[in-house]
């Protein structure tokens, strides 16, 4: 190594028209590290006994104890604590407020149709979609047309249940994305004419 | 329809969420989803010098949890890949023996029993790496030259230097090592008489 040999990442990002180029391009040190940090970015062609399921399971989980609790982890089920807490709140309120509507006189049974409960969104009727992962890592959505819908929108929920993205996708009925970080399910929303139709099942991203 | 999410595929702007914020659940999940990323690349460079899947996952996990327990030493470098790279190459080097430059047993299997092996280590110590270096760079062709230093400064296997290097010969990279090796042997023999 002499006093013109770059470091590894000084090689690996060595602009086209550096000066130091003109080094490079003669000596096999500078070469060799340069070829293997393609190969590292790049690994066209995977090594004999390569188990990549597994060593992608395993460093996962390796990585998940490591950095702890509140991470992505490969197939994070739904039913986390603060989840069922949220839910059983959810819940709660909806059943005090169909006991209430009930035993109030001229009160009506609950339909798909009407809202009933003061403050809710829409009505409660879950329309089916299919959430597949592609081979480029993406997601995709898939849903039969709602009846009387003139589009639908996309919403990406975090952890929280907040809204981390949503989309207009128009009348289409497929749509893909890459999952933010932190995407923690994901719905599709029908509309007629501006105003909420019907939402859909949620799905999870990382269960797949 | 289609949809990106560019700042998340960029690995800088992980990188600053999860270094601003280490403990918060954003700033692990930012940590997880960038080394998430190199997980597999790092695996296979692992692989790569080691051959054996339980070695290179080890390797791997060290690597990887040594790069998240100092993210925060990343600085103002220009790129996570190249740093993560840095670590895993040290980490693969540290683990092997260097091979020979002028005796390599895996390269060339005469050289196994071969008596003169002790004299060339000797002469190849009598050396220093910068003299190695323009001695290769005046006697080799640079296909050569780069699968030499390969394999004895990277200490790459010689099956990957075939690959790495695109070597179509029938006897991959070993044939291109014996070759420089004869190269050399004579270059230092006529140097010596």
């Amino acid at each position: 190594m002499t006093d013109q040999c770059l470091n590894p990442e000084e090689l690996a990002e060595l602009a086209a028209e550096d000066p130091r180029r003109a080094h490079v391009e003669g000596c096999p040190r500078c070469q060799a590290i340069m070829t293997s940090f393609a190969a590292f970015l790049d690994p066209a062609d995977i090594p004999a006994g390569a188990d990549l399921k597994d060593a992608n399971a395993r460093l996962s989980a390796a990585l998940d104890r490591e950095i702890g609790g509140a991470v992505v982890r490969p197939a994070p089920t739904f039913w986390t604590p603060f989840r069922v807490r949220a839910l059983a709140s959810v819940a709660a309120v909806v059943i005090v407020a169909v006991g209430l509507s009930l035993v109030r006189p001229g009160s009506k049974v609950m339909t798909n149709s009407e809202p009933v409960l003061r403050g809710m969104e829409s009505p409660v009727a879950p329309f089916r979609i299919d959430l597949a992962r592609l081979d480029d890592g993406r997601f995709q959505l898939n849903w039969s047309p709602v009846e009387e819908a003139t589009g639908y929108r996309v919403v990406i929920y975090g952890e929280d249940l907040g809204e981390l993205a949503g989309f207009e996708v128009g009348a289409a009925i497929t749509f893909s994305f890459e999952a933010p970080v932190g995407a923690a399910f994901c719905r599709v929303i029908a509309f007629r004419d501006g105003d909420e139709l019907m939402k859909s099942e949620p799905v999870y991203p990382g269960a797949i | 329809m289609d949809a990106h999410f560019p700042h998340d595929s960029d690995d800088l702007g992980l990188l600053a969420r999860a270094v601003a914020n280490p403990e918060s659940p954003a700033g692990r999940h930012a940590a997880s989803a960038l080394l998430g990323r190199y997980r597999e690349r790092v695996y296979i460079w692992c692989l790569r010098y080691t051959r054996d899947h339980e070695t290179a996952l080890d390797m791997a996990q060290e690597v990887l949890i040594s790069a998240y327990r100092n993210l925060g030493s990343f600085g103002e470098r220009a790129a996570f890949g190249s740093w993560l790279f840095s670590i895993a190459r040290n980490r693969c080097l540290s683990e092997l023996r260097r091979p020979a430059l002028l005796v390599d047993e895996e390269a060339d299997p005469d050289a196994r029993a071969s008596n003169r092996a002790a004299p060339d280590r000797e002469l190849e110590e009598r050396l220093d790496e910068e003299e190695l270096k323009a001695l290769i760079q005046r006697c080799l062709d640079p296909v050569e030259q780069q699968a030499l230093w390969l394999r004895c400064f990277e200490k790459m296997p010689v099956e990957e230097i075939t690959a790495l290097l695109g070597i179509t010969e029938a006897s991959g990279a070993r044939g291109v090592l014996q070759r420089a090796r004869r190269k050399l042997k004579a270059a230092i023999a006529e140097g010596d008489s």
